[in-house]
């Protein structure tokens, strides 16, 4: 991939992209939770209320999968997925909401490329500073990552690495964006 | 053709059948599930509108005791996987040797697009749909894919109101305080590490100073890690984490042996462990497989599927003596067939990371009792179980001459056989 198109696709991220998937993030969850304005989720999230954050990560990993499919169209199909129910289904559930803190997806592409890569990097940064704005006593690190693990036919084909994730009958991603 | 997942596990009994020489009629009632349900669940939603949600429970076979197994909220689930899991609890619960058959279940929707009252209102609904087939002594769900437990709570409370009086047994993985038991985050990965104890004293290994290299640092590598370090006096050279900001896996390792505590203490805004301060405090960071090839005694792969391929079960070094699945698949068939050759000792998925499911049988014998052990009593317990369970399975291996994979589903597959036919069923 020349350095062209890597500032190319790199140039179409501005941080508006990051406040609008926020705010829909806040609109989603706002809905989920039957609240009468977003503040009140903003007030939910500083209050260490954890349903509130799952909506928000789930809403800012629908923005995301989005805006990648729209940035590189060799993005096939985005998921969103639980790390530890590939060791830790059967009954060993903490007694917190979820068990992985953050957004881990899987983009299915057709290609790998550096600037896809370059771009979850800025677009993982940029996020993870304004969803901490947002503020939560609770939060640590792990709170506002985004992992997304690029993966390519091969890799799902023949099941490697995290391509043997997209149809595991153990974690069982969810879809939630396909060209 | 690529068989389906059900029928993949079918084709695994088969093979086991055929090792125990079962009758035809075992093999009859065995390889299909007992009982199937599809459920229809209405749910009034936010907008006021009907949604009917499908859903299905599958029984597999309620012989040992009944039946168990979680629940599924997924947009894509479907009766051939749920009835595959169904039938891997028979056989986990079986190999575990806990009083329980093999259950699962699921509702085809995305958990996450439903508000918590809706939540809340099919969580209810599915009890209200199919109350009358679970029960602490018919059949026993606890959280899945999807489902929380939150989710148990709502469930459970739903059905005692049914039933007209408090049953906190219908259901496990529940929170504390409402029928949950302690001891249950770490019970996966205590459960990992009392196997490779037992695996170890076999073979005439002694525990204390043993090394490790985990590959992942979710919530069973931590409590693998912690219980190997604090149980075993044995040592962790390495674990092996995603990093988010570098988007690729590191290696962190340390003569020594890592501190799991450290470790989560230098870990940065990105969830990023600092490679920096691991660094000064005397880590080296190598690539992310690098903890496959360790020179250690025991290997842990406990983050996810199909990692020991057929080529990268070469780079395992030969110091290696046991390699304990706490992942659930981390394995493919063809790395199996060269450990089944090598003097590597394979503690199986299905044993090794039983933990779990134990703990949630302790859940349902406290929630029977209405009395609540400590999470030292509960870990206690299952070192026991753990232990005998793993013992059962050696035993089997040496009986049979047979790989630890093939003795776990023997051991499980005949203690089923034999309930059944205790039963007068065969």
């Amino acid at each position: 991939m020349s350095m062209e198109v890597t500032e190319e696709i790199l140039s179409t991220f501005d941080t508006a992209n990051i406040e609008n998937m926020i705010e829909y993030a806040l609109g989603f969850s706002t809905q989920k939770m039957g609240y009468a304005g977003q503040e009140q989720v903003v007030e939910a999230l500083q209050h260490g209320n954890c349903s509130v954050c799952e909506y928000m990560r789930y809403g800012l990993a629908q923005k995301i999968a989005e805006y990648l499919g729209s940035v590189d169209n060799t993005v096939k199909a985005v998921y969103i997925y639980e790390p530890e129910y590939a060791t830790a289904v059967d009954g060993a559930m903490p007694d917190e909401l979820s068990f992985s803190r953050g957004i881990h997806m899987i983009a299915w592409v057709g290609r790998k490329t550096a600037a896809l890569l370059s771009l979850i990097d800025v677009l993982g940064s940029n996020l993870a500073q304004k969803f901490k704005q947002l503020g939560c006593p609770k939060a640590n690190a792990l709170c506002y990552q985004l992992v997304v693990h690029i993966v390519d036919d091969e890799e799902v084909l023949t099941r490697t690495g995290y391509g043997a994730l997209v149809d595991s009958f153990y974690v069982r991603p969810i879809e939630i964006w396909r060209r | 053709m690529e068989l389906s997942p059900f029928a993949l596990v079918q084709k695994q009994f088969d093979e086991v059948a055929d090792q125990l020489d079962l009758s035809q009629e075992a093999r009859e009632m065995l390889r299909w599930p007992l009982m199937e349900i599809h459920l229809r669940i209405p749910v009034r939603m936010d907008d006021g509108s009907l949604h009917v949600f499908d859903g299905f429970r599958v029984q597999h076979n309620n012989a040992r005791g009944p039946a168990k197994g979680g629940i599924r909220f997924h947009p894509a689930e479907t009766l051939d996987t749920v009835r595959a899991l169904a039938m891997l609890m028979t056989w986990k619960c079986a190999v575990a040797d806990i009083p329980l058959g093999g259950g699962k279940g699921g509702v085809v929707v995305d958990p996450t697009t439903l508000s918590v009252n809706e939540k809340e209102r099919l969580c209810r609904g599915w009890v209200q749909q199919i109350w009358k087939n679970i029960g602490s002594k018919v059949d026993v769900p606890a959280p899945d894919v999807g489902t929380t437990s939150q989710m148990m709570a709502w469930m459970m409370d739903e059905y005692s109101g049914i039933v007209g009086r408090y049953s906190p047994g219908v259901i496990t993985g529940k929170p504390l305080g409402v029928g949950g038991s302690e001891g249950r985050t770490s019970a996966t990965g205590f459960g990992v590490v009392v196997a490779v104890r037992e695996a170890l004293k076999h073979l005439g290994i002694e525990p204390r100073g043993c090394t490790a290299s985990i590959q992942g640092f979710g919530n069973v590598a931590q409590y693998a890690a912690i219980s190997f370090i604090e149980v075993l006096n044995g040592k962790v050279v390495a674990v092996s984490c995603w990093s988010p900001r570098d988007r690729r896996a590191y290696t962190l390792s340390k003569e020594n042996g890592i501190d799991p505590w450290f470790l989560r203490s230098i870990t940065d805004e990105h969830g990023t462990i600092d490679k920096e301060k691991a660094i000064l405090a005397g880590y080296v960071i190598e690539n992310g497989d690098a903890w496959l090839s360790k020179d250690v005694d025991v290997l842990i792969p406990a983050a996810i599927e199909g990692v020991i391929t057929g080529e990268t079960v070469h780079q395992i070094s030969e110091q290696v003596k046991v390699l304990a699945e706490a992942a659930n698949g981390p394995t493919t068939p063809e790395a199996d067939l060269v450990l089944a050759k090598s003097d590597i000792f394979v503690i199986p998925d299905i044993l090794c990371n039983s933990g779990g499911v134990i703990c949630s049988y302790f859940e349902s014998i406290q929630n029977e009792m209405n009395y609540y052990w400590s999470a030292e009593e509960v870990n206690a317990r299952l070192m026991q179980k753990m232990s005998s369970a793993f013992y059962s399975v050696l035993e089997m291996a040496r009986k049979r001459n047979v790989y630890m994979r093939n003795a776990a589903y023997m051991i499980a597959v005949d203690r089923v056989v034999k309930a059944m036919e205790a039963r007068g069923w065969l």
